[in-house]
């Protein structure tokens, strides 16, 4: 329930901004929210919790989206002072989120909960079908990107390089990311009509136990102490990242290059394109949290261009929440890396028609 | 959430329930959705108004026993002696000090948690208007939740989930449920905006 009142608090902070009672009250919610949910999660997982817990993570993200409180806002503070973005507890969350959803998955199977319309829905292949029906390759940044990254200064390697092998909660979060990455059949199989001799909800049951088996078996390698996560050189780390703000910033090009608001046609699209918005911290733990806790230039840039996608692609009356935020991101980004000396200049207009990627 | 108005019985307009014989009124005031105004409904029959059942209150008893919801006997002090006597007879609270239900689960019996007699008064205080941390509902709270239903939630993802949600918060808030809270608080503060919840039903997601 504080979590419910302290994102209604948010939405009111954010529509009436000169009212100091919602912020104040935020601020009164705020770690009784975060008391709550560390005390629940020191509980086992359960049919009755699950829902609960999962449901206030989801919440939690929207809260880490909308609160600020990491940034440096004095008026004499030192711009690269300003970003301090190895305190973002949006990125901090995101091993957490992964792990009680990965936990939760079988529960929510076998008590049929209304969490495995989750399962089922995959925002981001929706998204790449929708590109592909309009004639536009979803992957159409990846390769540009890749090359603009290898050209940029690294504080620790080049692209080439693997990363040593690291342990941890959030590597142990982007082990069960990249095993359900390789075990993804079932998200074509929900995209592929069914067989003509399987009833619908016979079929769903079907992948559900597929998902059950492929989700416990993961769960129980990398909860084991000696679990090693796979290493992965920057490139395909990079590449794994890119490949899920493609979309994404082809669906931003869209927008800008056609007169149709946002590029995008339907609820149904919108939809997904917030899911997938909303999303994207969650992926980021493991060796990109890293390097992001790290300031690497690579992952600022990275960022730089989600936090402009948020900002385009998200409706007004749908992006309070993350409104504030990719507006001053991407702004203390820009001053980030101009203060390193890269400037970095991505048009992304009309880029699906002319690849105008360009490192200034 | 059924709010008994008998005065406005008679002004309204009724929509008796023909179904159902029901022989008091009783006036609801329904929520109001996007482009409306709050309306109130009667039902029942308005030249009959409910007849109030006459009990006698007692504010002398434990605050252990009021805590725990003990009906207070009147006729004590026999009691209070006969209990002492045979523990198993203890069923209510006889108001002695200490009394038997407390004596019986041996556990200190004071008249309210800082040993200092209740007397009823009312109070004088302002609307709470503030969070107020200790008490845990305020007016402000059922703000921030009247808010979060009818706009905050419209505006996230998931939406299929945050009925469930809704529902969950009830039950691990605290162990009283949150409406009867919300309602004891409102029957204080004041002003009501509209309350959804019946004090016997928990929250339910679709009421229009």
């Amino acid at each position: 329930m504080s979590a419910i009142l302290c994102i209604a608090a948010m939405h009111l902070t954010s529509l009436n901004p000169e009212n100091a009672k919602y912020a104040r009250v935020t601020t009164q919610l705020l770690p009784r929210v975060i008391n709550f949910f560390r005390k629940s999660l020191s509980h086992p997982l359960t049919e009755e919790n699950c829902e609960a817990l999962v449901g206030t993570a989801l919440l939690i993200n929207y809260i880490s989206w909308f609160d600020l409180g990491f940034l440096d806002t004095s008026q004499n503070a030192h711009p690269t002072a300003k970003l301090n973005i190895s305190q973002d507890q949006l990125f901090f969350l995101s091993p957490c989120i992964v792990q009680l959803w990965f936990q939760a998955i079988p529960i929510f199977i076998d008590k049929g909960s209304i969490f495995t319309d989750i399962i089922f829905h995959h925002p981001r292949l929706h998204i790449e079908e929708a590109l592909w029906q309009r004639g536009v390759n979803p992957q159409h940044f990846v390769l540009p990107f890749i090359q603009i990254l290898s050209d940029l200064p690294s504080q620790h390697s080049n692209l080439g390089t693997p990363e040593t092998v690291n342990y941890g909660p959030s590597f142990r979060s982007w082990g069960l990311l990249s095993g359900l990455e390789k075990e993804n059949s079932w998200h074509k199989e929900c995209s592929q009509p069914r067989p003509a001799s399987l009833s619908e909800s016979h079929n769903d049951e079907r992948i559900l136990m597929h998902v059950k088996d492929v989700v416990t078996t993961m769960c129980i390698k990398c909860s084991s102490e000696d679990s090693v996560v796979p290493s992965n050189s920057p490139r395909s780390l990079f590449t794994y990242i890119i490949r899920r703000l493609s979309p994404l910033l082809c669906y931003a090009s869209l927008a800008t290059s056609t007169s149709n608001a946002g590029g995008y046609s339907s609820l149904a699209q919108q939809s997904d394109i917030e899911q997938l918005l909303f999303g994207f911290p969650i992926l980021c733990c493991g060796p990109f949290a890293k390097s992001i806790f790290e300031e690497d230039s690579r992952a600022l840039v990275i960022l730089l261009q989600f936090y402009h996608v948020v900002g385009k692609l998200l409706p007004p009356n749908r992006r309070w929440w993350a409104h504030t935020r990719s507006c001053l991101m991407e702004e203390l980004i820009i001053k980030e890396l101009e203060c390193r000396g890269v400037n970095f200049c991505l048009y992304i207009k009309d880029c699906l028609f002319d690849s105008s990627l360009n490192l200034v | 959430m059924f709010i008994r108005h008998p005065s406005n019985a008679m002004n309204q307009g009724s929509m008796p329930n023909t179904s159902i014989p029901v022989s008091f009124t009783n006036t609801i005031l329904l929520p109001y959705t996007r482009g409306e105004v709050p309306r109130i409904h009667t039902i029942g029959n308005t030249n009959e108004l409910r007849k109030k059942r006459a009990h006698t209150k007692s504010r002398r008893g434990c605050f252990a026993c009021k805590l725990r919801k003990v009906k207070v006997r009147l006729d004590t002090i026999a009691l209070h002696q006969m209990c002492l006597l045979n523990s198993s007879l203890i069923l209510q609270c006889d108001e002695c000090l200490p009394c038997s239900r407390c004596v019986k689960r041996n556990i200190k019996c004071q008249t309210s948690p800082s040993g200092l007699p209740v007397a009823p008064v009312f109070s004088k205080a302002s609307p709470n208007l503030e969070i107020d941390l200790h008490p845990q509902i305020s007016l402000l709270h059922l703000e921030l939740f009247h808010h979060w239903d009818r706009e905050t939630r419209l505006t996230l993802s998931f939406p299929q989930v945050w009925p469930v949600i809704m529902q969950h918060s009830f039950h691990v808030y605290t162990h009283i449920p949150f409406s009867e809270k919300l309602c004891l608080r409102l029957l204080n503060i004041g002003p009501v905006y509209y309350v959804r919840h019946s004090m016997h039903c928990r929250y339910a997601p679709h009421i229009p």
